[in-house]
């Protein structure tokens, strides 16, 4: 960081809060009819006493479900919106993209329209002039500059909306939701424009309720959730926090505490290999329970548990449980799932090692590597079944037992199976292949 | 940072009343107030080339519709000039009133969809819009001098005194303009009600006729409304010197400057308290 040291405080936010009237456009007969008060009218508080401070080159993502108060808090700040209660001060100059391409004229052309869209940001005409070159390139519009904005695509006017605001070089940028425009390279470069902003000291304020947006950009997260500040940190430690409450995601699964007597440990070698499949299958339906899944949990390469993993990064599956007879050839198996609930394969088990082990009674630990590159972004779950595989018979099922998210960073973007393929990837898998391409004779 | 940068400080905290007119922040955001005049002329030509031209065309229509049933009529309208061009120069400056007047009070809304997103003041979008039709009033003086030459009538030495009537004229439609973005804010309706009031007014003001056929006692009220120290100004100043009327256009001034605080009161009040319906 250049001229700042840690302790430039740009932003600083004290209680604020913003009240909305919910009035009711009833009449007064239709009211009194439907034995509705006048006093029923509530206030609505969007935001409620929101406290906190940013130093300068930080780049802060605001994060919460929808109405959470993310955008009220940033027009607050835009100064589009008036504070109920609470103030603020933010130190240097601010601008505020509140969506791409504010005040786009469909009608003037693109170069028109970018005077028009900095001045509308404070720059003056010089300033445009200085710049245009520069916005122009970083656009990448080309000749299309000279048309008129009405005949651009939506990817067209977003990334000449973006280009504007990349360079109005303020001390504080606010953006709502406007970094996701255009293609992955694009949004690359975007990345690459902050980052080269940041490091001169500016500071980045990043609206989203997208949490794999937040993490390709930000570094500092807020949670917002009902106008209020749930949780203020390390931006992978507030989207984990953020995803397991908002899916429901839970990267360990702990099996309840029993409560009945535990099923008696039969004698080693009882039904070991001897028996026929019909006796086999007799003998298991008889037995109450043959096997139980203790714990489960899902580790990055530093075998720590996680929620969430890059789209390179390798993690492990770990599964406990226990074996209460012998000879039954009790494994496990996996089924991973999308967040539709798809399965998208199954994984049998195939560890040689301890096939001929897991005929005994005792407890297992049993693990699985998945490698980076294989899984889609997204949320996966995992459903663990121990089954016995021949004949098949499943003798525990716990489904959706853990799940996590994996999510993509625009810096890796080489290192990944997008390749030029800009939007978001379908299907519940995205493997690394690799291609061999030769030219051959007609 | 640059040196400037590191000692702006903004202060957000709740405001009781909406300040809509500051000159240090409309001297702040001139930059912008240029390029949305500019937008405003450049999209009106855009979407209708001739738009300059229909300042006049029109008028000269109704023009000659009017100059047919006074001849039917036979009617005296106390014009001491051909009444075509008495009704023609009434009729272009009459419509360019009203058309500013309605552009004015609709320009809140219309700029809206930007003042949802970027903080500017809201009194640069009225402002705009007068600032944009400047060129609306050279083309309407040069039609009337160029109908009054062709009717064989010399431009009069007064002519200087038309900028000021230009101006007051362009004031008053800002202020009626920012009265009924105001109302209009409060309620949609009353954009029906500026329809009728502009309607009305074409046949109150001395657009069709002279003040002179007036009965005396109402003569001397009737510059209360500011149009005729206006249509009297620009009659005077382009060909008819001896309806000059100072009184009732320095009335006019006033009235206008009035109408402009009342205006700027209202918007401010309007902004702040229904700003969301905006």
């Amino acid at each position: 960081m250049s001229e700042f040291d840690g302790s430039d405080i740009v932003l600083d936010v004290r209680g604020l809060s913003k009240k909305y009237r919910m009035t009711s456009s009833l009449s007064k007969k239709t009211m009194k009819k439907n034995s509705i008060k006048r006093s029923d009218s509530k206030d609505f508080w969007a935001l409620k006493n929101v406290s906190f401070t940013v130093r300068a080159g930080e780049r802060v993502g605001v994060m919460g479900h929808n109405g959470a108060g993310k955008s009220t808090l940033l027009k607050i700040l835009s100064r589009v919106v008036n504070p109920t209660e609470g103030e603020a001060f933010i130190h240097g100059r601010s601008t505020s993209l509140l969506e791409v391409g504010t005040g786009f004229n469909p009608d003037l052309t693109g170069r028109q329209n970018v005077y028009l869209n900095a001045s509308l940001h404070g720059l003056t005409r010089q300033e445009i002039d200085d710049r245009m070159d520069a916005i122009l390139e970083f656009s990448e519009i080309g000749r299309f500059i000279e048309e008129p904005v009405g005949t651009y695509s939506t990817g067209m006017r977003a990334r000449l909306g973006f280009s504007v605001a990349a360079h109005l070089e303020p001390d504080i940028l606010m953006l709502d939701e406007v970094l996701s425009v255009g293609d992955a390279s694009f949004q690359k470069k975007c990345l690459t424009r902050m980052e080269d902003l940041t490091g001169h000291g500016r500071t980045i304020l990043f609206v989203s309720h997208s949490t794999g947006t937040v993490r390709k950009f930000c570094d500092r997260c807020i949670w917002l959730s009902h106008g209020e500040i749930v949780m203020d940190g390390p931006v992978h430690d507030v989207c984990e926090a953020y995803e397991a409450k908002m899916s429901d995601i839970s990267a360990t699964y702990q099996a309840p505490i029993k409560t009945d007597k535990i099923p008696n440990v039969k004698k080693e070698g009882e039904y070991v290999g001897t028996q026929s499949s019909e006796g086999l299958l007799k003998r298991i339906e008889e037995i109450e329970t043959v096997c139980e899944l203790v714990s489960a949990q899902v580790l990055d390469n530093l075998e720590q548990p996680a929620r969430s993993f890059k789209i390179t990064q390798d993690c492990t599956l770990e599964i406990i449980y226990d074996v209460y007879y012998s000879g039954l050839r009790v494994e496990p198996a996996l089924h991973f799932k999308n967040e539709q609930n798809e399965i998208l394969f199954v994984v049998a088990f195939t560890d040689d090692a301890y096939e001929q082990a897991i005929q005994d009674p005792g407890r297992y630990k049993s693990r699985v590597h998945i490698p980076g590159n294989l899984l889609n972004e997204g949320l996966h779950y995992v459903t663990i079944c121990l089954v016995t595989a021949d004949p098949l018979v499943r003798h525990q099922i716990v489904d959706n037992a853990i799940s996590f998210s994996v999510y993509e960073v625009i810096a890796d973007i080489n290192n990944v199976a997008r390749g030029r393929y800009s939007r978001t990837f379908p299907g519940g898998l995205r493997p690394f292949l690799n291609w061999d391409t030769e030219k051959t004779k007609l | 940072m640059t040196e400037t940068s590191q000692k702006t400080v903004t202060h957000i905290r709740p405001e009781k009343s909406e300040r809509i007119f500051s000159i240090s922040e409309i001297w702040k955001f001139r930059p912008l107030l240029k390029q949305l005049t500019s937008r405003n002329i450049q999209t009106r030509i855009l979407n209708s080339p001739i738009t300059l031209l229909w300042g006049f065309i029109r008028p000269g229509i109704m023009t000659l519709a009017f100059f047919y049933i006074r001849r039917m009529a036979n009617a005296d309208f106390g014009s001491s000039v051909p009444y075509a061009l008495f009704i023609f120069s009434g009729l272009c400056l009459w419509f360019l009133f009203a058309e500013i007047t309605v552009q004015v009070a609709g320009s809140i809304s219309t700029d809206a969809s930007l003042s949802r997103k970027v903080y500017f003041p809201r009194i640069l979008s009225p402002i705009s819009v007068v600032l944009g039709r400047w060129i609306d009033c050279i083309v309407i003086v040069a039609a009337i001098i160029v109908f009054q030459l062709f009717m064989g009538i010399p431009v009069s030495t007064s002519f200087p005194f038309i900028f000021l009537v230009m101006a007051t004229l362009l004031l008053l439609a800002f202020a009626s303009g920012l009265i009924f973005a105001a109302l209009v804010a409060v309620h949609k309706d009353y954009r029906k009600i500026l329809e009728t009031v502009l309607y009305l007014g074409l046949f109150l003001s001395p657009v069709l006729f002279s003040k002179s056929i007036l009965p005396l006692v109402i003569q001397k009220y009737y510059i209360a409304n500011p149009m005729v120290g206006v249509l009297s100004g620009m009659r005077g100043a382009l060909f008819e010197p001896a309806s000059i009327d100072i009184i009732a256009w320095l009335v006019s001034v006033g009235i206008t400057f009035t109408l402009t605080i009342v205006g700027l009161i209202m918007l401010s009040w309007a902004i702040h308290n229904h700003g969301d319906k905006i």
